[in-house]
């Protein structure tokens, strides 16, 4: 059996959160000068404000996108069963823009992973058309990507990445 | 480096069998009865099913707790998951390589072949248990009767508890003389020892 070397599936984003998809739009993420790369490690310290996302596409395309971020693993990597939790949802984000000009249903909230390493996963859906009746989510804990985009009917994701995060240690005064 | 030289079943006892340390059993009839507390601990900690998790591994792949940091270091800089990529880290060293081709019986027997210079990687002698294979590699005994002898030994008895030799590797037999073949990294299914490898990485966490 080939070993697969797509860090999606390397990772486990495939198969814990979205299901196996084909990428057709590039989407950067960017906290402060550093950029998103699948696996890569970002402290919390840094990702306590909302990320800069570039969705590509052209202006005169009506197309309309939602972005999902969750953590797979809540609250520990070896015992996920607060899986997902959510971090920002936002829906209606034209093409070639950013989240700014789309409807967020839940406030950014930054990782703050209490132990081990966690994946924040950022998926990005291509909307039929513009969601009406979206009711953004109780609680942020038990959240499902893929429920989600199935009783919305968003498909398969377009784009995604994911960032690794660990609980930074406490400064020890002396 | 320093090796575990103490008593082993106390510590299969404990942290539950551990193919790499010994072939021996843990003995539930020898445990000391306990009376049984009936109340629920306010605040279940989860550090301490960390901690043996992390102890399981440590005893079994016969390493520091220094060394074993160093290798959650490195497999967290590599792509990929951490876990996973720890594990196949153990179980790339040498010792592990020759204990899991049936060489020798434990991962101290093996520590202590690669230590008196019986063994050879790819014609060279290596004398450092933690030396990392790589796909490709050689594994031959030295070429003297007396080092034979006693990887011939280790061989017969893996055969006859009928130890298999994994996927990743393989035994060849050239010229009355085994030959081991490192062909892969491990794939994390084959591993002999039963392991949350997420539990140990958890308890690095925090000093990584």
């Amino acid at each position: 059996m080939a070993r697969s070397t797509d860090p999606l599936v390397v990772g486990r984003v495939i198969g814990d959160v979205i299901d196996l998809f084909v990428p057709s739009v590039d989407m950067a993420v960017y906290y402060g000068t550093k950029q998103v790369t699948n696996g890569c490690e970002i402290k919390p310290s840094l990702t306590v404000n909302r990320p800069n996302v570039q969705i590509a596409g052209r202006f005169y395309d009506n197309s309309l996108y939602t972005l999902v971020m969750t953590d797979p693993d809540a609250p520990s990597p070896s015992e996920p069963n607060l899986r997902e939790w959510i971090h920002w949802l936002v829906t209606d984000i034209p093409g070639a823009t950013d989240p700014s000009q789309g409807r967020e249903l839940l406030a950014y909230m930054g990782p703050r992973p209490p132990i081990g390493i966690h994946r924040y996963v950022y998926a990005l859906f291509k909307q039929q058309g513009p969601m009406v009746m979206v009711m953004p989510p109780q609680q942020r804990n038990n959240f499902s990507t893929r429920a989600f985009a199935a009783h919305y009917g968003l498909g398969l994701p377009v784009a995604a990445v994911y960032f690794n995060a660990q609980k930074e240690p406490g400064t020890r005064k002396r | 480096m320093s090796r575990y030289r103490g008593p082993r079943l106390k510590i299969i006892n404990r942290l539950r069998a551990l193919p790499g340390l010994s072939k021996k059993k843990p003995n539930r009839s020898g445990e000391r009865l306990v009376k049984k507390k009936h109340y629920k601990p306010i605040n279940s900690s989860k550090y301490p099913v960390r901690l043996k998790e992390k102890q399981r591994v440590r005893f079994n792949y016969g390493l520091t707790e220094r060394q074993l940091l160093q290798y959650v270091r490195i497999a967290r800089r590599a792509k990929g998951s951490t876990s996973q990529v720890l594990l196949q880290l153990l179980e790339m060293r040498l010792d592990n390589i020759i204990f899991r081709l049936g060489m020798a019986l434990t991962i101290p027997g093996a520590r202590q072949l690669v230590n008196h210079r019986h063994i050879l990687v790819n014609d060279r002698i290596v004398d450092i248990p933690s030396y990392r294979c790589k796909p490709q590699d050689l594994i031959s005994i030295k070429d003297q009767q007396r080092s034979r002898n006693i990887i011939n030994k280790n061989i017969n008895l893996s055969q006859k508890n009928k130890m298999r030799v994994p996927f990743h590797l393989n035994l060849l037999k050239k010229k009355s003389q085994y030959v081991g073949l490192v062909k892969k990294i491990i794939d994390n299914k084959r591993i002999s020892l039963k392991i949350n490898e997420l539990l140990v990485v958890e308890y690095f966490s925090r000093r990584v």
